[in-house]
């Protein structure tokens, strides 16, 4: 190949000297304006950042660019003459047929992506154009090949994929680890509360008795730490998992409060409940039951053994419940505090808790589309309220 | 009329067989899925099954499809307990609208108990 003859080297193209011989001596304005576009095109091909590289039918290579140089190692001097092949893995041979074939149809490919390999033997992802060349009679001669380097980009699309799938295996472990330590931290736990139980039972002397009652409250106590941990740990890696479906926020309500009614009748704090009509959306019922919970306990825990009122209502399309509380209340500066986690709104020893309730219980309102809040009202206590979209 | 346990929690078992005997229940015990199947084929006059849900061999959903096909089997109630949360939502997935969440609370897990099987001795 010589550098003085870039367009044939280039792909032979339309060959000047073969136009020469087939016509009457050109004019000189004909043969300047050719050589304009052949040192244009050579300008361009040895400038590419692309691997421009032209074969005949048979693979045998016949130009080469310097990004050609760059990209597979081999000078032109080294390579022109020799077979395509040379830059093909042994895998992909059969590529070369398929290539070889579509331009011997006259068809072109477009941004084939494969695998060729260099002079040093290292594999190189390319994405390969490929178009048949032809003489001035129409005649296919050869291909012009341009191959671009992408091992970048497949890297980063590979350490993507790799990422991902971390990422996935990571969330997957994390619901694994959360569910099998819940599992493995309650187990146990059952196993205490009922033999607590079945000592009680058996026990006849009362100090005794309320001894080990004092034992399975305890237990209880543990269990439900158990629980909101497991639950802060959900929350914070990866937000609240809900089953919604239809359900009646009044049903809801009745049913924690005949649960909680023991513990209420005995800190003196009665629930009394108004729910005029039925108030039924589509809501994770397993989480709502969590933040009526946690509003009543704490109605009950800070209530001063004064009664509790719980108003469950609807509005357009919202349904809501306030609990009443005419307890220690809530400072104006501590309204807001007392939603974040670990935040308590008393630091006395008196009240235990890890102060994850309320944060816990405004996620989950919060997964809903809803509002959890207090109003600090006139009259002594806290009013705790929530609003979920019914829809 | 008897209760079937069906968990592999040795400790919890043992309670509980502890606790439903003192409550005047005739129960048998089986440690996975599997084994409460063939507790079940071998004798009749279960009036309840306490199940849990994870197990190894044959795990609580596993055991609950292999009932439903059991003509013989299918129409024994099932009270899910679980360790694992959100029991509530395990138990829908298996078909059961009773279900309790482990620490168990020892009196009303008996009265749910009771309204499947009458005690056969007083308590």
């Amino acid at each position: 190949m010589s550098m003085d003859d870039p367009v044939q080297e280039a792909g032979e193209l339309e060959s000047p000297d073969r136009r020469r011989s087939l016509a009457s001596p050109p004019s000189p304005i004909l043969v300047s304006a050719l050589d304009d576009i052949a040192r244009r095109f050579e300008a361009i091909v040895e400038s590419s950042d692309d691997a421009i590289i032209s074969k005949a039918l048979d693979g045998t290579i016949t130009s080469w660019n310097p990004a050609a140089e760059r990209l597979f190692g081999y000078t032109a001097d080294e390579i022109v003459g020799k077979p395509i092949s040379i830059l093909m893995p042994a895998e992909r041979y059969d590529d070369m047929e398929s290539i070889l074939g579509r331009i011997r149809r006259g068809e072109r490919v477009d941004h084939y992506e494969t695998v060729r390999v260099s002079k040093t033997g290292r594999k190189i992802s390319v994405s390969l154009s490929v178009s048949p060349v032809k003489d001035a009679s129409g005649r296919i001669v050869g291909a012009a090949k341009i191959a671009r380097d992408i091992s970048g980009r497949k890297e980063a699309e590979v350490e993507r994929e790799r990422l991902l799938r971390e990422a996935q295996q990571g969330v997957q472990l994390r619901d694994i680890f959360l569910s099998v330590a819940g599992h493995e931290l309650r187990t146990p736990l059952n196993a205490l509360k009922l033999q607590l139980y079945n000592l009680e039972q058996r026990l006849t002397a009362l100090p005794e008795r309320g001894m080990v009652e004092k034992a399975q409250k305890e237990v209880d106590r543990l269990a439900a730490l158990a629980n909101r941990l497991l639950d802060v740990a959900r929350l914070a890696a990866g937000g609240f998992s809900m089953a919604p479906a239809s359900m009646d926020l009044v049903e809801l309500v009745r049913e924690v409060a005949a649960r909680m009614q023991e513990d209420a009748a005995n800190a003196g704090s009665p629930i009394r409940i108004s729910a005029p009509v039925a108030v039924v959306g589509t809501w994770d019922r397993d989480g709502l039951d969590q933040v009526v919970t946690n509003l009543l306990s704490n109605a009950i825990k800070f209530g001063r053994g004064q009664p509790i009122d719980v108003m469950v209502e609807t509005r357009s399309d919202l349904g809501g419940v306030r609990v009443r509380d005419r307890g220690i209340g809530v400072a104006p500066a501590d309204r807001e505090r007392i939603f974040e986690r670990f935040e308590r709104g008393v630091s006395d020893r008196s009240f235990a808790g890890l102060g994850l309730g309320l944060w816990i219980a405004r996620q989950i309102v919060s997964a809903h589309g809803g509002r959890l809040g207090v109003e600090i009202p006139d009259e002594p206590g806290a009013e705790f309220f929530f609003w979920l979209p019914t829809n | 009329m008897r209760v079937l346990v069906i968990d592999d929690d040795a400790p919890s078992v043992d309670a509980l067989r502890v606790m439903l005997e003192s409550a005047g229940h005739r129960v048998d015990c089986a440690g996975n899925g599997r084994e409460g199947l063939s507790r079940l084929r071998e004798a009749n006059g279960y009036c309840v099954i306490l199940l849990d849900v994870m197990m190894p061999v044959m795990n609580g959903y596993e055991f609950r499809e292999e009932q439903l096909k059991d003509p013989k089997l299918a129409l024994i109630p099932v009270i899910v307990v679980t360790a694992d949360g959100r029991a509530r939502e395990k138990a829908k997935q298996i078909g059961s609208d009773v279900f309790f969440q482990k620490p168990l609370a020892p009196r009303e897990l008996l009265r749910a108990i009771g309204r499947y099987c009458p005690p056969e001795s007083p308590a």
